[in-house]
């Protein structure tokens, strides 16, 4: 009952108080808001690294050393490109010692789809050989792709037998990836012999840079045997190959860009964060201070009616609890208001392969917003408390018209 | 007085983005070709949803009890609902999730629409307290 009443008059309190009930939202709110959209940023950005490593399916990949860029933005981003790889390196990858198994994928920009005038990267594979793809074919229970079949990643809107129309001819879908975090997410996946086809249709001769009869891939996905480290294949590889224009990168090389991107990122979030939190502390402190300054004759009054010094500094401690509960779901609102319809565009803007606020991360991230809410009060008006605490109920009310 | 004002801005504020919002800040998917797509058909139709915003909007300015601006805010409310269903189920836009109108111009839709909801029910629920029920004129 003592604490229901006590929050009733914090209650009252901030609404008697308006503008600074305000100030002391606004401000919060700001510090919510930054602690918590960086929060989930960071973690966004792990979890697709993560994923993208597990998702990758290779130890390592051999691609032509001039479209290593093409192939990295195709892999992490989903930008289009089509590469040309000669299939006979299939043979001399799979004689390497350590190999256990190899596979290759095609990659191919589409012109304008029917719907969108934009162009899509598709991914030629032989379901057979691959093992990058195929494992979670399987386990939708896909185990061939015909001709005029086609598997699309999770971010094009189409579900199972929904048609779709590339370089003129059309495609059913029978499977929808789940979505991945890299550029998989994005393409659409077709059979050798659908490439093929479209190689060989007299339209789109000048557009594909191979024919039929052409021995052509984009890149060969490597499976080491188990134990055999990939960085030593690689070498190997690399010190006999090396003047043949091939370019060799392990599991680790391909996300280490985007690795060092978010060490990166998570240095500058942690020193933004830092300053920032600086100044709101610097600044709730002031802020504070003058608040407390202004109501000294309040609380002398409730001290010269017998209120004890202890239920005082509760009802204020309750006003500050409400503003950074408050405040912080403000924030935590705001910042899912925009972040989650405008993800697409955010991870786009930022060139992050990942950007996804599930249900954990915002409760995680939320209640580290709340806490670092309740330092930076803590902090602010400690002292605050400790110079309202040492005086009595006159002292208060003489030095409130100091 | 003052709660006529911050509605009737919401919802022509609302109007605006509705209206300018896909040629401007949230562009929608430039047709380059003879390709017209779906998302131009719904930025067509959500400008259906401005007029009727606008009209909305007008009607709250002029009126003087809390049972109509309830009853206003109230089809402004199912306003948004059917700015949410053009992009997302009644005509859609296209396929793909990074194109322009899938990341830009129909979220940009989705966050209007939901704070002129918000602003909405909020109205509808001091109107009710401060009326005490929508009986009183």
């Amino acid at each position: 009952m003592k604490n229901r009443t006590i929050w009733w008059v914090a209650i009252q309190n901030l609404r008697r108080q308006k503008f600074q009930s305000v100030i002391l939202t606004a401000l919060l709110t700001v510090t919510a808001l930054t602690v918590f959209f960086s929060a989930s940023l960071a973690e966004s950005m792990k979890e697709g690294l993560e994923k993208t490593k597990d998702r990758l399916g290779a130890d390592i990949i051999v691609v032509p050393n001039r479209f290593v860029s093409s192939i990295e933005d195709a892999l992490f981003l989903g930008k289009p490109c089509t590469v040309n790889f000669d299939k006979s390196w299939l043979d001399k990858i799979s004689a390497e010692e350590g190999v256990e198994q190899v596979s290759y994928q095609l990659y191919l920009s589409s012109l304008n789809s029917d719907c969108c005038e934009t162009s899509m990267q598709l991914i030629a594979f032989d379901i057979n050989s691959d093992f990058a793809v195929a494992p979670w074919l399987s386990e939708d229970g896909i185990h061939s792709v015909a001709d005029d079949e086609i598997i699309v990643g999770s971010s094009m809107n189409k579900k199972v037998g929904d048609v779709v129309k590339y370089f003129g001819r059309n495609f059913t879908v029978i499977d929808v990836l789940e979505e991945t975090g890299m550029g998989y997410d994005s393409c659409a996946f077709i059979s050798y012999e659908a490439a093929y086809q479209i190689a060989n249709d007299p339209d789109y001769d000048n557009v594909l840079p191979f024919q039929k009869d052409e021995e052509v891939i984009s890149m060969v996905l490597v499976k080491l045997k188990e134990g055999d480290d990939s960085a030593k294949v690689k070498e190997e590889l690399m010190s006999q190959y090396a003047d043949e224009g091939i370019a060799v990168y392990t599991n680790s090389d391909l996300v280490g860009r985007f690795s060092d991107e978010l060490k990166n990122y998570i240095s500058y979030a942690t020193i933004f964060q830092g300053l920032f939190l600086l100044m709101a502390v610097i600044a709730l402190y002031g802020i504070y201070s003058v608040i407390i300054h202004l109501r000294k004759a309040e609380f002398g009054t409730y001290f010269s009616f017998g209120t004890e010094k202890k239920r005082i500094l509760l009802m204020l401690l309750s006003e500050l609890l409400l503003v950074a509960v408050t405040s912080t779901a403000i924030g935590i609102g705001l910042v899912c208001l925009i972040t989650i319809p405008f993800h697409e565009a955010i991870r786009q803007s930022l060139s992050i392969p990942y950007l996804r606020l599930g249900g954990t991360e915002l409760a995680k991230n939320g209640a580290y917003a709340f806490c670092t809410n309740l330092l930076v009060c803590a902090l602010a008006s400690v002292k605050s408390y400790y110079s309202l605490a040492r005086l009595d109920g006159i002292a208060l009310i003489k030095s409130s018209g100091e | 007085m003052k709660q006529n004002v911050w509605i009737t801005g919401i919802y022509l504020l609302a109007a605006v983005v509705y209206t300018l919002g896909p040629h401007t800040v949230f562009q929608v998917c430039e047709a380059t070709g003879d390709t017209v797509m779906r998302c131009h058909w719904s930025v067509r139709a959500e400008f259906g949803v401005a007029i009727l915003l606008v009209g909305i909007a007008v009607l709250y300015a002029v009126t003087k009890t809390q049972r109509e601006r309830a009853l206003l805010s109230g089809i402004a409310v199912v306003n948004s609902l059917v700015a949410i269903l053009i992009p997302s189920v009644l005509i859609g836009g296209c396929d793909m999730k990074g194109m322009e109108c899938q990341s830009v111009t129909f979220p940009s839709f989705y966050v209007t629409a939901i704070v002129v909801m918000v602003a909405s029910v909020i109205n509808i629920l001091r109107g009710l307290k401060r009326g005490k029920g929508l009986g009183v004129i």
